[in-house]
């Protein structure tokens, strides 16, 4: 991958990666704006997705910004990750893997 | 589909549950018998609903099941047996002055009639239709054994026969799973002998950690008198109250992870109990089951996918809302990170050698079954996209499990269209009635935020 892993196109595309891999059900179709809610997605999993974030792009997101409207979608969440990473390449050394 | 001849290993959480049906028996109990109540708004036929059974191919599977050993210390098997059993749907008239949701029914004792269970004769499911006075809808009881399904699995049991009904019976691998829907973290957990060895010492340690004494107990000064029956009672919420529970939980700082507010809560309403009864303060421990299904999975429905994370609280904790949740959220971010559920997970799965009278002593440890102070479980929004059943609209839904003594009292919370029921099971002793009386009232309390937070 030739770009950095905190573009929001990025980010977003390797979020829904590893909830395709790791959470969700095979079949279950969702692009980066389908509510995570609609898809089952629940505390245990969102925690599971946040541990993620913090191992591949070296952020943890703060509880202040755990709300509702960053932890909506795909791409919510992406653009809260770059917020937090400020575009700058991270020292992840992990893939996918939760 | 042609009738079942195969046989198939228990998951961890099977034996696990089989074992706390093992304590349940011993105690006179009728045993791990959980209960789906369904109201309906509208009636459902008998006949209409062992057809939809009938299409749905789920009979053979759950009519001819038997749990098998072949040896002592080999690991047990569900093996379906030659048979046509029928799953029995009875339709039943409510008996007078009977309404909907309360009181619910005790479960009895083991000598009492029952039709549900593992045992020659015996169905490990049934269906009662308990229909209202002219116009007053049904109430649909699905009764199963926890050995063979867990709760999640007798939604989506409900929800295939509906779909069945209307033309789409499930597959083989939705009913099985044979793995396939499982996480892939689980699957390789189980697939190689050293790692797994390892993520079951690692799970075993943090129990050992966590229940270390003094732990709290629910059962009273004295030796009972206890019952061998579970009594049960529906707290229900309406839509406003959920939403202001839900502020509440905002307010104390669980946000997104509001099963830890209803935890929360549910301790420091037992908490109260105990401080009532002029109990000496003591840590509060609680195993927590998590569904190990895909998410947005069909399946599996059969069996039980679930593992635990286990919370610990100590006394100075259950002080204070706000530093009791954050102290929950922090057990939980670390076990999660450690990948704890999939390691007891592993451990259960090891546990199946030992006889269950055996695995039962060990669940109930040597300090007299400090497994647990109480069992919690929070099946989250249930039928979320499915609103009627066999054309009658569902307008509400309850979970009763039996619960073990020890620990003596559960609290089963579920959401069914943005409202929130709360089911405390308890074995009769373990809560006089003014005490269940008080410990409603504190748990509206704690969530509707009239309690110091």
């Amino acid at each position: 991958m030739g770009d950095s892993p905190t573009q929001a196109g990025n980010i977003t595309e390797e979020l829904g990666r590893f909830l395709r891999r790791q959470i969700l059900a095979g079949g279950v179709s969702f692009d980066e704006n389908t509510p995570l809610r609609d898809l089952g997605v629940d505390s245990f999993a969102l925690v599971e997705l946040l541990l993620f974030i913090e191992k591949r792009f070296g952020a943890a997101v703060p509880e202040s910004h755990l709300t509702r409207a960053n932890l909506h979608s795909v791409a919510a969440l992406a653009r809260c990750v770059q917020s937090l990473t400020g575009g700058e390449a991270p020292a992840a050394t992990q893939t996918d893997e939760p | 589909m042609t009738r079942p001849t195969q046989s198939l290993p228990l998951t961890g959480g099977d034996y696990f549950v089989l074992a706390l049906d093992y304590q349940m028996r011993r105690a006179d109990m009728r045993g791990n018998v959980c209960r789906l109540v369904v109201e309906l708004d509208g009636t459902v036929d008998a006949e209409r609903l062992r057809a939809a059974i009938r299409v749905s191919g789920t009979q053979p599977w759950l009519a001819n099941v038997r749990f098998h050993r072949t040896l002592p210390f080999l690991k047990p098997r569900w093996r379906w047996c030659a048979g046509n059993g029928e799953l029995p749907v009875a339709d039943r008239a409510a008996p007078g002055g009977w309404r909907p949701g309360a009181p619910l029914p005790p479960i009895g004792t083991k000598q009492d009639p029952a039709v549900v269970g593992l045992r020659p004769g015996r169905s490990p499911v049934a269906f009662d239709l308990v229909n209202g006075p002219a116009g007053g809808g049904t109430t649909l009881v699905l009764t199963w054994h926890h050995g063979i399904m867990d709760a999640r699995g007798a939604e989506l049991l409900l929800q295939h026969i509906n779909a069945a009904a209307d033309g789409s019976p499930p597959s083989e691998d939705v009913l099985l799973g044979n793995g396939r829907l499982l996480s892939g973290a689980q699957v390789r957990a189980q697939s190689a002998w050293w790692p797994s060895l390892r993520a079951a010492r690692q799970s075993l340690f943090l129990v050992d950690r966590v229940s270390r004494a003094p732990l709290a107990s629910m059962r009273p000064e004295g030796d009972g008198p206890f019952e061998p029956r579970n009594l049960f009672r529906l707290v229900s919420f309406t839509r406003e109250e959920t939403d202001l529970i839900i502020r509440n939980g905002d307010r104390a700082g669980a946000g997104f992870r509001r099963s830890l507010f209803f935890l929360a809560a549910s301790a420091r309403a037992l908490h109260a109990v105990r401080t009532r009864r002029g109990a000496e303060p003591a840590a509060f421990l609680v195993p927590v089951p998590q569904d190990l299904r895909r998410r947005g999975a069909p399946g599996p429905v059969f069996f039980n996918h679930v593992s635990f994370l286990f919370y610990r609280a100590e006394p100075e904790h259950l002080g204070s809302m706000k530093q009791l949740v954050a102290t929950l959220t922090r057990q939980m971010t670390e076990q999660i990170r450690d990948r704890m559920p999939y390691s007891f997970d592993t451990a259960m799965r090891m546990f199946q050698r030992l006889p269950l009278g055996l695995y039962a002593r060990i669940l109930r440890g040597p300090s007299r079954g400090r497994f647990a102070t109480f069992y919690f479980s929070d099946t989250g929004e249930s039928f979320r996209d499915q609103q009627s059943f066999l054309g009658a609209r569902i307008t509400d839904i309850a979970h009763l499990a039996p619960v073990a003594f020890p620990p003596g009292i559960a609290l089963i919370w579920s959401t069914f269209e943005g409202r929130l029921n709360v089911v405390l099971s308890w074995v009769q002793g373990c809560l006089a009635d003014d005490e269940a009386d008080f410990l409603e009232q504190t748990l509206r309390a704690e969530l509707l935020g009239e309690a110091e937070r």
